[in-house]
This record gives C-alpha cells, sequence and structure tokens, in this order.
C-alpha cells in the first residue's frame, strides 16, 4: 500500500525528513511515533500529496507521488481518508455537511450522502450534533468531526495525524476502536501519534518511530513491534 | 449532471456572498462592455446610412416665408414627376411648426404663433444618381428646382456614401484594435475578482482538494461566476445603450436633421453577449488556473 524510498523534505535550508524509507503492506494497522518535531505532520503530508515530494521516491494506494502531477492527486485523495491535527473543518457549515462533504466531491446522491451521513455520525456520538455549526463544538468534537469525514468514504489507506489529541482519554479508545474495526474491514491504518498508550495493547500494529527526521529502525525503537 | 448544476447554482450563489466586489466589478464590466456596445453601434449605424444613401443624393427646397400654399403644393405633384426621384418628404409649415414644436421641449410658447409667418413650406427629394453622373448632374438639379417660382433657396447634400464611407473605413480599422482592448479590459477585470475569491476562500478550496475533490469541481463555481459577471454586465450595458439609442432616436430623427438611427440587431446582441460570457469564462480559467 505504501513503498517509501529514501524520502527527503525540506522548508528551505531545514530537513524536516532524510533518507526515510519502510513500506506498508495492504491491510496493516501502522503507528509514526516520535516526539513534537520529528516530522510525522509532514509524512503524513507527504504521502496525502499535501505537500509535494522533493527526494525520493514514494508509492501510495499506486500513485507515484513523485511523477502524479498536481491535477490527478484528487484520485489519490479519492482512496486515502485523512486527519490532520488542526482538523482542517468548514467553519460556517453544520456538521453534517462537513461529514458528507467527500461523498458530495464524488458526486454521489443525496439519500446515499444522508444515510452514510447519519450512521458515521452515530458511531462516533456526534449524532445529536449534526445540525450544529461546526464552529459552535468543543476542539474534541470538531476533531471527531474531521476523523467522521475521513472514514465516511471507507478509504483503502487511512491517514490520521494525531487523532486523539483533544480528547479525553475514554474518547480516545472508543476512536480507537473505530480505527481498529476499519482496520479489520481490511482498511490500511497509519496513525501519527506521541502517545504511547493508544499503542499499547495493539498486537497487530506496527510501529515507525521518527526522531529528528530520520527514521529509526524497528529495532531502534523503543517500542517496537507492540506486543 | 445534477452535481454540475448544483455546482452551476453554487457559482451564482457565491457572486451574491460579496456584493460590494460584485457590485465594483459589475460597474466596471458594464461601462466597458457599453463603450464597446456603443462603438459597435455607431459603426452599425454608419454603415446603415451609407447604404441608404448609396449612389443617392439628396435636396432639401426651401419656399419663401408666407409663399402661397396652393401654388406650393402644385409644384410638388410637379416634382414628384421627376426622372430618378426615390422619395419626396413635403411639409406644409403648420407641419414643420408641428415637427418643431415636437423637438423643442414643452411650454416653449410656440402654441400661439402663426405657422406660415415664421417657417417655410419645405421639401425633401432624393434622386438615384444616373449612371456615370454626379457634379454635374447634381448642379444642373439644384438649379432647375432653385428656379421655380416661390423658391428661395436649395441645399444640397450631394454624394453622402462617399463622406460616410470614410468615416466607416476609419472606424472599421479602429474595430478590432479598440474590441480587442476593452475585451482584455473585461478579462482582466474578472480574472483579478475571480482570484480575489479564490483567495479569500483560500481554506474552503483547500480543504475541498483534501477531500478528493478535481480540480474542475473546485474551480467550475468560480468559472460559472466569471461567465455571470460577464453576461450581467452585458446586459446592464445594453440597458444603458438603449436608453442612450431612446434618447438619440426621438432627437435625430426628427427636424432638421432626419436621421434615422437603428439598435443593435438580435444577431449583433446575442454575439455581444456570448463574447462577454466567453472573455468572462476564459479570464475566470486563466486567473484560476494555479
Amino acid at each position: 500500500m505504501i513503498d517509501v524510498q529514501r524520502l527527503s523534505f525540506s522548508f528551505g535550508s531545514q530537513w524536516v525528513l532524510q533518507d526515510v524509507s519502510f513500506r506498508v503492506r495492504k491491510g496493516e494497522f501502522l503507528f509514526l511515533s516520535g516526539p513534537s518535531g520529528a516530522g510525522k505532520t509532514t509524512l503524513i503530508r507527504l504521502l496525502h500529496g499535501t505537500h509535494r515530494m522533493q527526494g525520493g521516491k514514494a508509492l501510495v494506494a499506486g500513485f507515484d507521488l513523485k511523477t502524479t502531477p498536481s491535477s490527478q492527486l484528487f484520485r489519490l485523495r479519492r482512496e486515502v481518508g485523512v486527519v490532520f491535527q488542526d482538523f482542517r473543518i468548514l467553519s460556517g457549515r453544520t456538521v453534517a455537511d462537513n461529514v458528507a462533504l467527500p461523498l458530495r466531491v464524488r458526486g454521489m446522491k443525496d439519500e446515499i450522502i444522508a444515510r452514510r451521513v447519519r450512521a458515521v455520525l452515530r458511531s462516533l456520538q456526534l449524532d445529536t450534533r449534526a445540525d450544529r455549526r461546526c464552529e459552535e463544538l468543543s476542539g474534541g468534537e470538531q476533531q471527531r468531526v474531521a476523523i467522521a469525514r475521513s472514514i465516511i468514504v471507507n478509504p483503502k489507506l487511512l491517514l490520521a495525524d494525531e487523532p486523539t489529541g483533544n480528547l479525553d482519554k475514554p474518547l480516545a479508545m472508543r476512536l480507537m476502536e473505530v480505527f481498529r474495526q476499519f482496520h479489520r474491514h481490511g482498511t490500511t491504518v497509519v496513525l501519527a501519534t506521541h502517545n504511547r498508550e493508544l499503542m499499547a495493547g495493539r498486537p497487530e500494529a506496527r510501529v515507525l518511530t521518527l526522531k529528528d527526521g530520520r527514521l529509526l529502525s524497528e529495532d531502534e525503537d523503543p517500542v517496537g513491534r507492540v506486543s | 449532471m445534477k452535481t454540475w448544476m448544483r455546482l452551476t447554482v453554487q457559482g451564482v450563489a457565491d457572486l451574491f456572498r460579496t456584493p460590494l466586489s460584485l457590485a465594483q466589478t459589475l460597474a466596471v464590466i458594464s461601462l466597458v462592455a457599453f463603450l464597446g456596445a456603443f462603438f459597435v453601434m455607431v459603426l452599425g449605424n454608419l454603415e446603415y446610412q451609407a447604404e441608404q444613401y448609396r449612389g443617392q443624393v439628396q435636396f432639401q427646397m426651401y419656399w419663401e416665408v408666407g409663399a402661397d400654399q396652393t401654388v406650393v403644393a402644385g409644384q410638388w405633384k410637379e416634382l414628384g414627376l421627376l426622372a430618378g426621384l426615390e422619395k419626396v418628404e413635403t411639409f406644409t409649415p403648420d407641419q414643420a411648426m408641428d415637427q418643431l414644436a415636437g423637438s423643442l421641449e414643452k411650454g416653449t410658447g410656440l402654441d400661439g404663433l402663426q405657422a406660415d409667418r415664421l417657417l417655410p413650406a419645405t421639401a425633401l427629394l432624393q434622386f438615384s444618381l444616373p449612371d456615370g453622373q454626379n457634379r454635374e448632374w447634381i448642379d444642373n438639379m439644384r438649379t432647375t428646382l432653385g428656379t421655380r417660382p416661390g423658391v428661395e433657396r436649395v441645399d444640397v447634400h450631394p454624394l453622402q456614401s462617399a463622406g460616410a464611407g470614410s468615416w466607416i473605413a476609419f472606424f472599421r480599422n479602429l474595430f478590432w484594435p479598440v474590441i480587442g482592448f476593452l475585451g482584455l479590459v473585461v478579462a482582466l477585470v474578472v480574472g483579478n475578482t475571480m482570484k480575489l475569491a479564490q483567495l479569500q476562500r483560500r481554506e474552503e478550496l483547500e480543504i475541498l482538494s483534501l477531500v478528493g475533490a478535481s480540480p474542475w469541481y473546485i474551480r467550475y463555481p468560480l468559472v460559472v461566476g466569471g461567465a455571470v459577471q460577464g453576461v450581467l454586465g452585458g446586459c446592464i450595458a445594453l440597458m444603458m445603450l438603449g436608453l442612450i439609442y431612446l434618447g438619440a432616436r426621438d432627437v435625430l430623427g426628427g427636424a432638421p436633421l432626419w436621421v434615422e438611427i437603428r439598435f443593435l440587431t438580435g444577431q449583433e446582441i446575442a454575439v455581444f453577449l456570448a463574447g462577454l460570457i466567453l472573455v468572462g469564462t476564459w479570464s475566470s480559467m486563466a486567473a484560476l488556473r494555479r
């Protein structure tokens, strides 16, 4: 599903990622771990095509990120759901509108959209908030809206950047369960987090740790394979 | 299809999110489009006049003030039999007074005046020039008309087509440069407005892109907005031109000019609006390319 070879990325003269290589098989659950500033967010953004590749190679869901033109990146994004750390939801629109957005841009019928939005909102305990405007929600609720929007299309690959950062522990655990359910149904999940608690008790998950823009080998990873 | 319809409606609705910006853009487009349409109308009317008078000459005869109207009426009958006469229009002093009063504002005090003590009888004669004849034939005819009893003066408007032809050639040479320049101004204004709209809604458009919207899905409503601005500006310009036309028609169509002017034809209006839609669409697409 993901094949990254010698990936490097810099903002001006500041290297954020250097020589990063890894593979993620279809159906895998991968934790991207590391302290703040390690390069997790940049890596997630590169895998989603939000940042353009500078050095190295990356194949994601069959798309070569080096050669895929910007005008065709939407095809990749239709296969890949993403949750950004800063939510990226539309203020001024309702929760239901925001969650429906990926389906609308795919031209789905209104009745199908309404049904799927209801189901996803219920699974994330947002069904009572469907008609509320997003700016009226708490940070945790906004985060759940962003998650709902990413999973509503049943993506092949789900990229999530600190998806539980604004949630209390019970809600974070419930959310992890949602990700797990998706994973069980065959979705490949890459989840960037610095929260070790989330990784605990996930025998099916692999952990890659980034530090100062470099990927530690799995042997060097202080957590390693979670078990 | 439903998605495109929805995006079209959204494109129009989005324009009204920023009414001030829309009003400013429309004001500029309307003004520029008005200038273009006015130019086309002037050129069309010049050609129309030239066509009307091609190979023709016009004489305007003035009888002495107070001339016996029965004698004048007899002469008008004789004039109607002249060879080569295409059209004749005659005015008794009363008819001339009515025309004059009609072309002036109400309440100018002409009602109590006796027309036959103020204005002469007149006749407007339009001839086709015989082949190979011009100056000499015109001079002879002017003399013939001028020597009739009671005729005070004969004015001649010879070969109007020659004068009009020069103006038409002049305006035709200007046509593409002027239309091109005005089109460029419209394109820049619309393009700039749509670019600003894009920047204003940058976050929303980025989010659309992140959730898998195709570039066309994102740009289409903005392109529709550009086209709608073009057509709205064009309609306003046509309404302004219509008002100018109605005023000019009343002023030019009466004494002493008797110039019949015409508005843009249906085909010209269609091409004009289609051109503005095209310019609006193209400039939006160019502005939103990145």
